[in-house]
């Protein structure tokens, strides 16, 4: 079940009556939930108060800079330090060959300072610590390196070849060592027996972050060897195991704080040589040690999304409904191994499992070569599968004489399906979206067609994980609620904030639970010495996994709170009710109490009890196993996006008009937080599409500048249509999915199609740039 | 100056402050001279004959300006794809000029504006056809010593149809992937004058003397505009960049060219 | 180039004065000598806008300017936007200016990492010109990158503190 809300429609702070089973709902009104409201942090932000990472200082703090090797495979044959260390106001400098270091990585591929061989232009072959930026720059700028050049190998299918050189000793033919090979149904007999059969190749190359605020880490040790770590990272307990083992100490004595970070977007997700060799440096030198990122750094340095080569074959009936899909996927993972090298995780989960596909088969190549390596980014994977998927949907529609809206119907997931590979469907509000999105798009266009252009809409759809992702063993989250004496009350949760909101939602969901004033939750979530585990943010599983644990922790200290306000109005328990900061009988509502005058009687006496609650929430789900098939998450989220592009001719030039996004959300709890989400979701995809590219020649990035890696600016967006579908999942918190990738994951889909439709021409690269989309125009005519 | 004939000047700093830091790599210039305490170097101001720009007028008081606006409406036009509001709040006409890139947006204007720059060096002033000014990227006429005074635009081109076309990706904060300006006038379909400059795609900007013959000759034909797109293209020296391929950049003067001669035409 | 020299100016309504070395940026005297962090590093190049400020009232990312060069100035940073247009319009403190209200209601601020710069160009922007259409504010911040909103609220923000500026009873309420 679902009904279409339009955000567009301001909810009052009444919300509607809703019955919904599972931890969600309660049968009244919402007070807090589905209100607009402002991000707890928002003050700070508007006036300047807020301090991130590069505004924060530590007493004793010198500046670290890293100095990387100036080409991308070599050997280092001699470096010469003295003269940086013997520059005033320089502390110390460390280097491969002069400090102890583990391999760290998902591979064990990886050490943070190269000593002997460098792989990549990023890689890190000495670190100073100065009094200044400046002197730590000027020492980088007096090391002497010499590199004796190795062969090196730019591209995956050279790689592969039996003479590429060998990026790894320990990797042969240049394999990275995992294998994400799927196979369900009949493949084989469906691409025979199957009525049409379409097939593509899509090339989707390196984007980046780009966040404004760039990685930084503050590494302080005490005098017993325990260190502290100032990061930006999104996974801070995997962070501190990862560090310790990378330092070789006990995780116990690793600290991990996040102050406000400038921006995420899974760039936190792995431990990276900023942070070690922070950890390191200081541990030489004495001092804290403060490394930020510079902006050419940030390019050159912080993760990228992972650039492949996608292969698809489609297999259908004429009616539409598909047979089989088949796709192999090439992988340049670049240099070492970090978790750009799984995303084949989430390109075959959505090749399985959007839209229903009886007979699948998926398999990989990630191939290590010198250029940079690639992390996590926003989506995961799923933008690359979809883009392909969707160009694949579109093309049968067009030769079987299909609606292309139609023909994503027909093959809709519904509830209550089970993929191939396992992943169990409970809501799905995936044919809502659809309709919301063709009659958002359809609406009346005020701006006349220009001489020379075109106007085209195309489609696309979005199958996600909603309630988290068992990638890791663990998906859960810790929470406790606090109540104080005065009214206020401390949601202290292992999720973390990175900007997109995570924290006002918890706070929300606890007040609403709680009964109390949404301004008397507090929310801390930055100190590993503090708060509960979690595995970090990631997935979009935040409001879903940390938003049940901080519901069953506010539930946990009710329950407490209820009787102990029963012993002092001398009433059962279960004849009580929190609402609006108060205490009350339920048969008799005037007899109330403020909560806060029970918890200050409640242990201001003989044998008190203060109120804790807690609860740590890890949803009923499995990891794939080696046959890459179980239910990694509790629920999964929908979308449809529909974009009005115009495209003209003679240049190639672009436009998008409108976006239309539709999202069955479970519930929207923060509306704000929603929109925000997937604008800015649509934002970041609509560059991996058009502007973005991280342009690397020879394994050297080209363009590690804002002037020429382009993200879209405030008049290049298109106008926006939301809807949040709510279909109010049974497992989620009050209903609630996750959403935080889903707006930038179909777009692009959806804009090459619109191309395609305005023009004829299908764009099978990315960025769809003016003077590709020109090629392409041409090559049509010629 | 005359100390240090290697200094680097100091206008606006949009384009030698972001210098400074990339050449922190033992290339600093010895010295920077700033100008802006120097009078009068920043006014605006006109003669029945011209419209003379200080070297330190800043983009956004050229874009401001009310007789500009209304004589020339192409320079505000043009002024704003340069940077962005910010930036151009600080950034001279003299600083971008001197900066000489290839791909500056003004300086096809100016060019086809017939412009006039004076420099000023320690024997006196000179003045110099904008033309003779741009000698490569990054370099221009000025010798050691001297300065870009001013530049300056003839106001007899008032009544023509003046229009600058460009080619970016983005709607804002981009460099020119070419760019074209036009300056015709014109007698109904007749062209009686004409200039055509191309920005982005040769080493300077630089007019295309047969292209402007061509218009002067065929008007504003079907055939002669086909005719003018291949004189520019044909004269464009584009070099291929992390922005652009130099055949694509030839293929777009030849659109841009079409584009502003069709713009004309339209009566827009 | 680099020797110290005197500089004095009006930051934030205070007369300020410090020993600057030549090459010392405006943003680093703001954040460094200062302590002024409000306004954030994010490109040093001028290319993103987190780092706008006003100098007299006008825009400009602080990066590209030397300290020397606001020698007598007026240059206002966010912390001191709300005195500013309290200054400007009668409102009493602790109000803010109707551009940082705007955001807090609109919800134009994610990681806020651009807000402070993005304020600011704002700002500039409604000083002057106060009635700005939709492609007006757009133009107005078109150097100011956001990687997390996708404008939209930042937008809806900006037009709404512009309507609220329009009507000065309530806005300076």
């Amino acid at each position: 079940m679902s009904r279409p809300v339009d955000s567009a429609v301001p909810r009052a702070a009444g919300g509607e009556a809703v019955e919904a089973a599972g931890p969600g709902a309660p049968a009244r009104p919402f007070r807090v939930i589905g209100t607009r409201v402002a991000k707890l942090d928002a003050v700070e932000k508007v006036t300047g108060a807020v301090q991130y990472l590069p505004d924060l200082e530590v007493p004793g703090m010198v500046w670290g800079k890293i100095l990387r090797t100036r080409v991308p495979h070599a050997r280092i044959v001699r470096i010469d330090t003295s003269r940086a260390e013997s520059l005033p106001g320089v502390l110390g400098v460390v280097t491969g060959r002069n400090v102890e270091q583990r391999p760290f990585g998902y591979a064990r591929d990886h050490v943070a300072l190269k000593g002997d061989v460098v792989r990549c232009i990023r890689d890190e072959v000495a670190a100073v610590a100065a009094e200044t930026e400046e002197i730590a720059a000027e020492a980088c700028r007096l090391i002497e390196v010499d590199y004796e050049e190795l062969p090196a190998v730019f591209d995956p299918t050279e790689a592969l070849r039996p003479e590429a050189p060998r990026i790894h000793p320990q990797f042969p033919g240049n394999r990275v060592n995992f294998a994400y090979t799927f196979t369900a149904g009949d493949v084989a007999r469906a691409f025979r027996e199957a009525d049409l059969v379409v097939e593509g190749t899509y090339r989707l190359n390196y984007v980046t972050t780009a966040c404004l605020g760039t990685m930084a880490a503050i590494a302080q040790w005490d005098p017993r060897g325990n260190l502290t770590m100032w990061s930006t990272t999104q996974i801070p307990f995997l962070y501190q195991k990862d560090l310790a083992e990378a330092l070789g100490i006990s995780g116990d004595r690793i600290r991990v704080l996040q102050p406000p970070v400038g921006g995420n977007f899974g760039r936190g997700l792995d431990l990276y040589p900023i942070d070690i060799i922070a950890a390191l440096l200081a541990r030489h030198v004495g001092r804290p040690v403060k490394i930020v990122f510079d902006r050419e750094e940030e390019f050159v340095a912080s993760p990228t999304r992972e650039p492949c080569v996608f292969t698809l074959r489609t297999a259908a009936r004429a009616d539409g409904t598909l047979l089989a899909r088949d796709a192999r996927v090439l992988i340049d993972n670049g240099a070492y191994v970090s978790w750009g090298s799984t995303t084949p995780y989430v390109m075959m989960t959505t090749l399985a499992g959007f839209y229903r596909c009886p007979s699948i088969r998926f398999d990989t190549a990630i191939v290590y070569t010198n250029n940079v390596y690639s992390g996590s980014m926003r989506g995961y994977g799923n933008l690359e599968s979809t883009f392909a998927i969707e160009a694949q949907m579109d093309e049968l529609a067009e030769r079987l004489g299909l609606d292309r809206v139609e023909i994503r119907r027909r093959n809709a997931n519904r509830p209550g399906d089970v993929t191939p590979q396992g992943l169990r469907i409970t809501s799905c509000g995936f044919t809502e979206c659809l309709d919301a999105v063709a009659r958002d798009i359809r609406r009346p266009v005020d701006r006349p067609l220009r001489p020379g252009w075109t106007r085209g809409i195309g489609y696309a759809g979005m199958f996600h994980v909603g309630g988290g992702a068992r990638v890791y063993r663990s998906d859960g989250c810790g929470a406790i609620v606090k109540l104080d004496d005065f009214g206020k009350v401390t949601l202290i949760t292992g999720a973390s904030e990175i900007g997109q909101g995570s924290e006002t939602v918890l706070a929300m969901i606890v007040a609403e639970e709680l009964g109390v004033p949404f301004g008397r939750v507090e929310v801390v979530n930055n100190d590993t010495a503090v708060k509960p585990w979690d595995v970090g943010v990631h997935a979009s599983r935040t409001t879903f996994i940390a938003g049940n644990a901080a519901l069953l922790a506010a539930r946990d200290v009710k329950a407490q709170l209820l009787r102990l306000a029963g012993s002092q109005l001398e009433e059962p328990a279960e004849g009580l009710d929190l609402e609006d900061g108060h205490v009350h009988v339920k048969a008799a509502p005037q007899r109330r109490i403020p909560y806060e005058k029970v918890v200050r009687a409640g242990h201001f006496r003989e044998d008190g009890r203060i109120l804790i609650g807690q609860a740590f929430y890890d949803p009923p789900t499995q990891m794939l196993d080696k046959d890459f098939r179980g239910n990694v998450s509790v629920t999964y989220a929908f979308a449809a996006q529909a974009a009005l592009v115009e495209v003209e001719e003679a240049t190639g030039k672009i436009e998008v008009l409108r976006v239309a996004s539709a999202h069955d959300v479970g519930r929207a709890l923060n509306p704000v937080g929603c929109e925000g989400q997937i604008e800015g979701g649509i934002h970041m995809g609509l560059g991996y599409c058009l502007t973005e590219e991280l342009r690397l020649r020879d394994g050297r990035v080209l363009n590690p500048g804002f002037l020429d890696y382009k993200l879209l600016t405030a008049p290049d967006m298109p106008e926006i249509l939301i809807t949040l579908i709510e279909t109010v999942d049974e497992a989620g918190p009050f209903g609630a999915k996750g959403l935080g990738e889903a707006g930038t994951i179909p777009i692009s889909a959806a804009v090459a199609n619109a191309v395609k439709d305005a023009t004829g021409v299908r764009l099978t690269e990315l960025p769809m740039t003016p003077e590709r989309v020109y090629r392409a125009l041409r090559a049509r005519k010629g | 100056m005359a100390e240090e004939p290697r200094a680097a000047i100091l206008a606006g700093g949009t384009d030698l402050m972001v210098h400074l830091r990339q050449t922190q790599r033992g290339k600093r210039p010895p010295a920077v001279v700033n100008l802006k305490r120097i009078p009068g170097l920043a006014a605006i101001e006109a003669t029945a004959d011209a419209i003379r720009f200080g070297a330190l007028a800043t983009l956004a008081a050229l874009m401001e300006h009310p007789l500009v606006a209304a004589e020339y409406p192409v320079l505000p036009f043009t002024a704003r794809f340069m940077g962005s509001p910010a930036i151009r709040h600080l950034a001279t006409v003299g600083g971008n000029l001197c900066n000489a890139s290839p791909a500056a947006d003004l300086s096809p204007v100016l060019l086809v504006l017939d412009a006039v720059v004076g420099i000023a060096g320690t024997a006196g002033e000179r003045r110099l056809p904008l033309g003779d000014f741009f000698r490569g990227p990054g370099e221009t006429a000025l010798a050691a010593g001297e300065l870009l005074a001013w530049v300056e635009v003839p106001r007899k081109h008032a009544g023509w149809d003046v229009r600058y076309e460009r080619l970016d990706v983005r709607r804002a904060m981009d460099i020119a992937i070419v760019g074209v300006a036009l300056a015709l006038r014109r007698d109904g379909a007749a062209v009686t004058d004409a200039r055509l400059a191309l920005g982005a795609v040769a080493p300077t900007p630089r007019r295309v003397p047969d292209a402007e013959a061509a218009l002067v000759a065929g008007g504003l034909s079907p055939a002669a505009i086909d005719r003018v797109a291949e004189l520019a293209s044909a004269a464009a020296r584009p070099i291929a960049d992390v922005r652009a391929t130099a055949e694509y950049r030839r293929e777009m003067v030849g659109a841009l060219v079409r584009r502003a001669l069709a713009r004309t035409l339209a009566g827009g | 180039m680099d020797d110290d020299h005197r500089l004095e100016l009006t930051v934030n309504g205070r007369r300020v004065r410090r020993e600057v070395a030549g090459s010392r940026t405006l943003l680093e005297f703001l954040r460094g000598d200062l302590r002024l962090t409000g306004t954030n590093l994010s490109c040093d190049t001028g290319d993103c806008g987190a780092c706008t400020v006003l100098v007299d009232g006008r825009p400009v990312t602080a990066c590209l300017v030397l300290a020397l060069d606001v020698e007598g100035r007026d240059v206002t940073t966010i912390e001191g936007l709300p005195g500013r247009w309290q200054t400007q319009s009668g409102a009493r403190p602790p109000a803010l200016h109707p551009v940082q209200q705007g955001f807090l209601e609109e919800g134009g601020a994610q990681c806020g990492f651009c807000t402070a710069g993005m304020i600011m160009a704002a700002a500039g922007l409604l000083e002057a010109r106060p009635s700005p259409t939709e492609a007006e504010i757009r133009a107005g911040l078109e150097g100011n990158l956001c990687r997390c909103t996708g404008y939209v609220k930042i937008i809806r923000a900006v037009e709404v503190a512009a309507e609220r500026m329009r009507r000065p009873r309530e806005a300076s309420a």
